[in-house]
C-alpha cells in the first residue's frame, strides 16, 4: 500500500468515510485559501467532529511525520491555509457549535468552526455581541480568527481578536490536549497570547472562550467626502487629537469609491469624490451627539465637501455593507486584484498614500485604497489582469513595494491578514535574522518537526541550523524561497 | 526599598547606562554562569522566587528616558526604567493617558509592571498590559537585543512575542524599551461608592447583575471588604466602587442610574473630578505596616466569582487572628488580599484560600511575601498541566537559566 493509501485508510477508520476527501477532483477546492495566486495540492482533507477526533488524527500524522494544516472557512488572505503540496488539511468546519454562553460573566465558548457573525446573531436578543468584525465575518470562523489574530473595522476602539480571547483548548503537535487561559493572568507564560496569531503553526485550537460585550446604547455613523486624500487624512488626525475614541474610522479613495459604486452595494457616493470617511461613534446615548458634532466640525476645518449622518440603522447598515464588500467590489472594475495589509503610524497617512500613488504610477497598475484609517491599517488593492503575461508577478512585486513604503515609516507588513505564504520574505522588512530565528526557536517548542502548517509565516533565517551547514558547503543561497 | 527578609538579592549590583550595556552584562554573565536578577523600582522584591542569592542585581534605574512620544498616533516609546508616573506626566499635556493603574505608580517602572503583569481596577474597561504593549526591546541572555511587535497599534507580523514577556517575571530576558498604546484622557469622571453594611452584602450581586445588563459602561466595579472599606473610606461594611469616565453628559446619566437603583440598606456617596483621582491614588498606595508577616495574594477567577473571593477572605479570617484587606473587580476577575498576622495563621489562611480558588478553576499566587514564607507554601500554586511548554520556552530563550532562577512557576 502507498503511504497515501495507508493514511487515507487510517483517516477513514478514525473519522468515517464521509469525513475524508482524497480524490484529486475533491481536493481542488483546497488548493488555496482567499489568496488565490499560490496553489498547492493537499494529500487529503479530513473533517473531524470533536476535539478527540482532532487529537487522534494529529497523533497519527505526527507519528507518521506527515505535515498538516488546520483550516477554517478558507477566507484567509495570505495563504496561511494553502498547502505547498502533500499536507493533510484538517478542516474544522464540522466543529461549529456554540458550546456555552455565560451572560453574567460575559463569556461565550465556541468550537473553532463556529462562524464569527453567527455568534453575534445568537446573542443579540440579549443585547450582546462579539466585537472583532473582519469584513468576512459572515463566513469566516472564530478558529481562523484566532489563528490570524483577526481585526476588523471596529478594532480601533475595541481591539483585535487577541484582546477578546479568554481561554483556549489546543491540540498540540503530538495530539496532546491542553487548556490554557480560562481565568485572567493565569500563572505561567501567556501561551494564549502566543498561540493567537500563530497561523496554525503552534497547535490546533479546538475550543475558544471569548469575551462578549453589551451592545452600546447608541451608535451614530457619519460619512464625509473630501476633494483630497490629504484633507481626509488630516481630518482623521484631528478627530483623534480632539480626544474622541471613535468606534471606527474607515477611508476609501477615488478608485475604491468607483469600484463599490459599480458593485452590488452602491450607496450613491458622489461622482469624482477623492476620498470618503466613514466614522462611527458609540456609547452612552446622551453623550453621542456632542461627539458627532465635534467630528463634523473637525471635518469642516479640513475642507469637507459634504458630510451626512446616517438617519437610521437601515442606512447605517447599507453604508457598512458598501464598505465591507469593497474588496470583492474591485471585481467590477478589474479582472483580478491583490490586497495588501500594511500598517503605519496614522500620523504618516498622507505621506505613505502619496508614496503608494507613485508606486502605482511607476508600475502602471491601478491601486485602490480601502483602509482602517483610525489605526493606520492600509489595504491597498492592486488591480491587475492575470491574463497579461507577467502581470501577476508585477502585482506581487507592487504589493511588496507598498509594504516597504509602510515599513520605511516604522510600520508593519501586516495588521490583520497574517504572513502566511505571501509575506514570508517581507518579514525581513521588519525583523532581523536574529529576531526571526528567535521566533522559530519558540515554534520549535510547540512544533519541533515543523509538521504543523509546515514552513508558513517565517522565511528561512540565514542563520538557522541546516543553513549554517549549507553555508559551509557554498550553498547559502538555497534559502531564498520561491515567492 | 531593599529588604533583607524578602530575598531576591544579589552579591553585586550594576546599573547599566544603555540597553547595549544591559545586553553586554547579560552576555558576560551567561559566559561565566553568573545568575542575574533584573530590578526596576524594587516594588516586587517580595514577588516570586524561592531560591538563594543571585550573583548580580541588574537595575534599569539609568534607563528612564522617554524615547519618542507621538500624540497624533497615541503611542509612546520609553525605556524600561521609566516609572508609570513619568509616563502619566509625559502624556498629560496632550490630554492623553496610559491606561494602566498598577500599585505604586511613582516607584514602579514600566518594565517591572510589564514583567510582573501588575494591573489595577480600571482594567475592567481598559484592559491590562497585554492590551497596551505594542512593542518591546528585550536584552536576551546571549547578549542580543531583539525587538518584538513594533510602533503601530495593529500588527500580526510573526508571533505576538510581546505576550511572552508580559508576566514572565524577567525569566526570559531584560526588557529595555517599551512602546505603549495610549488613550485620550476622559473629559469627565465620577465615582459612585455604594456601601453595604454587613448582612446587606447579599444585595451586591443582584445589583451588579442588573447594572451589567444595562448599557452602562463602568470603568471599575471594584468590591472591597469591610477592613479595606474602613481603611480607605472610613465607612462600615462592604463597598462597591463604580467609576465612570466619559463626556460629562454620559457621566451624569450613568451616575443618575446608580442613584435611582441604590439597593435597600446600601448607602451612596459620589466622588467627582479630582476627588476621584485622589481616591484612586490612595488606593494604589495602600499598604500595611510590616512588623509581622505581611502577605499579598492575587487571585484569578471568572468575573463575578470575585464577589465570592472577597467574601471567602472574610470567612477564612473569622476564626484566625488576622487582618485581611481584600478587593476584587467584578468586571475583570482579579481579586487581591493583603494579609497580616502571626505566620502560622497567615499560612493556613493562604492555603485554604488557594484551595478554594483552585477548586473553582482559578488560582491564588503570592505577589508579596517574605522569602521564608514563600519557601514554605510556594508562590504559584499547582503547576499547570502544560508545564513542559513553559519549561521548553525558558530553555530556548535562556538555556543556562541565568535570569531570575527559580523566580517563576514550577521553579523556572
Amino acid at each position: 500500500m502507498t503511504e497515501k493509501a495507508e493514511m487515507v485508510e487510517e483517516m477513514i477508520r478514525q473519522l468515517g468515510d464521509d469525513a475524508v476527501l482524497h480524490r484529486k477532483e475533491d481536493l481542488l477546492t483546497y488548493e488555496c485559501d482567499g489568496l488565490t495566486v499560490y496553489r498547492g495540492m493537499p494529500l487529503a482533507v479530513v473533517f473531524p467532529s470533536s476535539t478527540e477526533e482532532v487529537s487522534g488524527v494529529v497523533k497519527w500524522l505526527h507519528e507518521h511525520e506527515i505535515p498538516f494544516i488546520p483550516r477554517g472557512a478558507g477566507t484567509g488572505l495570505s495563504g496561511g491555509a494553502t498547502p505547498f503540496g502533500g499536507e493533510v488539511i484538517i478542516s474544522l468546519v464540522r466543529m461549529k457549535r456554540l458550546l456555552d454562553v455565560d451572560y453574567d460573566n460575559r463569556e461565550a465558548v465556541v468550537q473553532p468552526g463556529y462562524i464569527n457573525l453567527t455568534l453575534t446573531n445568537s446573542i443579540t436578543h440579549k443585547g450582546f455581541y462579539y466585537a472583532p468584525d473582519p469584513s468576512s465575518q459572515a463566513c469566516c470562523t472564530i478558529g481562523g480568527n484566532v489563528a490570524e489574530n483577526a481585526g476588523g473595522a471596529h478594532c480601533l476602539k475595541y481591539g483585535v481578536t487577541t484582546n477578546h480571547v479568554l481561554g483556549l483548548e489546543v491540540v498540540l503537535h503530538n495530539g496532546e490536549i491542553v487548556e490554557i487561559g480560562g481565568v485572567p493572568d493565569a500563572p505561567g507564560y501567556d501561551l494564549m497570547g502566543l498561540v493567537t496569531g500563530s497561523e496554525g503553526t503552534l497547535g490546533i485550537v479546538t475550543s475558544i472562550t471569548v469575551r462578549i460585550l453589551k451592545n452600546p446604547e447608541a451608535e451614530e455613523t457619519a460619512m464625509a467626502y473630501f476633494d483630497s486624500v490629504e484633507d481626509a487624512s488630516y481630518a482623521v488626525s484631528g478627530i483623534i487629537a480632539a480626544g474622541i475614541v471613535p468606534a471606527a474610522i474607515e477611508m476609501m479613495d477615488e478608485i475604491a469609491i468607483q469600484g463599490v459604486e459599480r458593485a452590488t452595494n452602491p450607496v450613491g457616493h458622489p461622482e469624482g469624490s477623492k476620498a470618503v470617511l466613514i466614522m462611527e461613534v458609540d456609547g452612552i446615548a446622551t453623550g453621542i451627539e456632542e461627539q458627532i458634532e465635534e467630528m463634523v466640525s473637525v471635518c469642516e476645518r479640513h475642507n469637507v465637501v459634504d458630510i451626512k449622518v446616517a438617519k437610521n440603522d437601515r442606512e447605517r447598515g447599507r453604508w457598512w455593507a458598501n464598505r465591507k464588500t469593497a474588496f470583492g467590489a474591485m471585481g467590477a472594475i478589474s479582472p483580478a486584484y491583490l490586497v495588501q495589509d500594511g500598517v503605519i503610524p496614522r500620523s504618516r497617512l498622507s505621506e505613505v498614500l502619496a508614496h503608494i500613488a507613485d508606486i502605482s504610477a511607476e508600475s502602471g497598475l491601478r491601486i485602490a485604497n480601502v483602509f482602517h484609517a483610525g489605526d493606520g491599517n492600509l489595504h491597498p488593492l492592486i488591480l491587475f489582469d492575470a491574463r497579461n503575461e507577467g502581470e501577476t508577478d508585477l502585482a506581487l512585486d507592487v504589493g511588496s513595494r507598498t509594504l516597504e513604503a509602510c515599513t520605511a515609516v516604522g510600520g508593519s507588513i501586516t495588521g490583520e491578514h497574517g504572513v502566511g505564504i505571501e509575506k514570508k520574505e517581507d518579514m525581513r522588512l521588519v525583523f532581523s535574522d536574529e529576531e526571526i530565528e528567535r521566533q522559530i526557536t519558540v515554534r520549535s517548542v510547540f512544533n519541533p518537526h515543523n509538521l504543523l502548517n509546515l514552513d508558513k509565516q517565517f522565511p528561512k533565517p540565514a542563520r538557522c541550523g541546516e543553513v549554517k551547514q549549507a553555508v559551509g558547503s557554498g550553498e547559502a543561497h538555497q534559502v531564498a524561497e520561491q515567492r | 526599598m531593599h529588604n533583607q527578609t524578602l530575598g531576591n538579592r544579589a552579591r553585586d549590583y550594576v546599573s547599566p547606562e544603555s540597553p547595549e550595556e544591559v545586553a553586554e552584562t547579560l552576555r558576560q554573565a551567561n559566559e561565566t554562569g553568573q545568575t542575574v536578577i533584573p530590578v526596576g523600582g524594587g516594588t516586587k522584591q517580595g514577588f516570586g522566587g524561592e531560591g538563594g542569592e543571585a550573583d548580580l542585581l541588574l537595575s534599569t534605574a539609568n534607563l528612564a528616558e522617554v524615547i519618542e512620544y507621538s500624540p497624533g498616533d497615541m503611542t509612546i516609546t520609553v525605556q524600561a526604567g521609566a516609572t508609570i508616573q513619568t509616563i502619566i506626566d509625559a502624556v498629560r499635556e496632550h490630554n492623553q493617558m496610559v491606561p494602566l493603574d498598577p500599585s505604586f505608580p511613582a516607584q514602579a517602572t514600566i518594565g517591572g509592571v510589564i514583567a510582573a503583569n501588575d494591573s489595577g481596577p480600571k482594567r475592567m474597561l481598559y484592559g491590562s498590559a497585554r492590551d497596551h504593549v505594542i512593542g518591546l526591546h528585550v536584552a536576551h541572555s546571549n547578549g542580543e537585543i531583539l525587538r518584538s511587535g513594533g510602533k503601530v497599534v495593529k500588527n500580526v507580523a510573526g508571533y505576538d512575542m510581546n505576550k511572552l514577556f508580559i508576566g514572565s517575571m524577567g525569566t526570559l530576558g531584560v526588557i529595555t524599551e517599551v512602546t505603549l498604546k495610549l488613550r485620550p484622557l476622559p473629559k469627565d469622571q465620577s465615582m459612585c461608592v455604594l456601601t453595604f453594611p454587613e448582612g446587606v452584602e447579599s444585595a451586591v450581586k443582584p445589583f451588579i447583575t442588573e447594572l451589567l445588563d444595562t448599557h452602562l459602561e463602568p470603568v471599575t466595579l471594584e468590591y472591597m471588604n469591610p477592613s479595606l472599606t474602613n481603611a480607605l473610606l472610613n465607612k462600615e461594611g462592604y463597598s462597591l466602587l463604580i467609576t465612570f469616565e466619559d463626556v460629562q453628559k454620559a457621566v451624569q446619566y450613568q451616575e443618575k442610574w446608580v442613584y435611582d437603583h441604590v439597593p435597600v440598606g446600601a448607602e451612596l456617596t459620589v466622588f467627582r473630578e479630582e476627588e476621584v483621582d485622589d481616591f484612586w491614588r490612595t488606593f494604589a498606595h495602600f499598604s500595611i505596616d510590616d512588623d509581622e508577616t505581611v502577605v499579598h495574594v492575587k487571585m484569578g477567577s471568572k468575573n463575578l466569582q470575585v464577589l465570592e473571593r472577597v467574601e471567602n477572605c472574610s470567612r477564612l479570617q473569622q476564626w484566625r487572628d488576622l487582618q485581611v484587606f481584600a478587593h476584587g473587580g467584578a468586571g475583570h476577575g482579579i481579586s487581591r488580599a493583603y494579609v497580616k498576622g502571626e505566620e502560622g495563621a497567615v499560612q493556613s489562611f493562604v492555603q485554604d484560600l488557594r484551595k478554594v480558588c483552585e477548586e473553582d478553576g482559578g488560582y491564588a499566587i503570592l505577589t508579596h511575601a517574605p522569602l521564608a514564607f514563600r519557601k514554605t507554601i510556594g508562590v504559584w500554586g499547582t503547576k499547570p498541566s502544560y508545564f513542559s511548554l513553559l519549561e521548553g520556552i525558558k530553555k530556548q530563550l535562556d538555556p543556562q537559566a541565568i535570569l531570575n532562577p527559580r523566580r517563576f512557576v514550577g521553579g523556572i
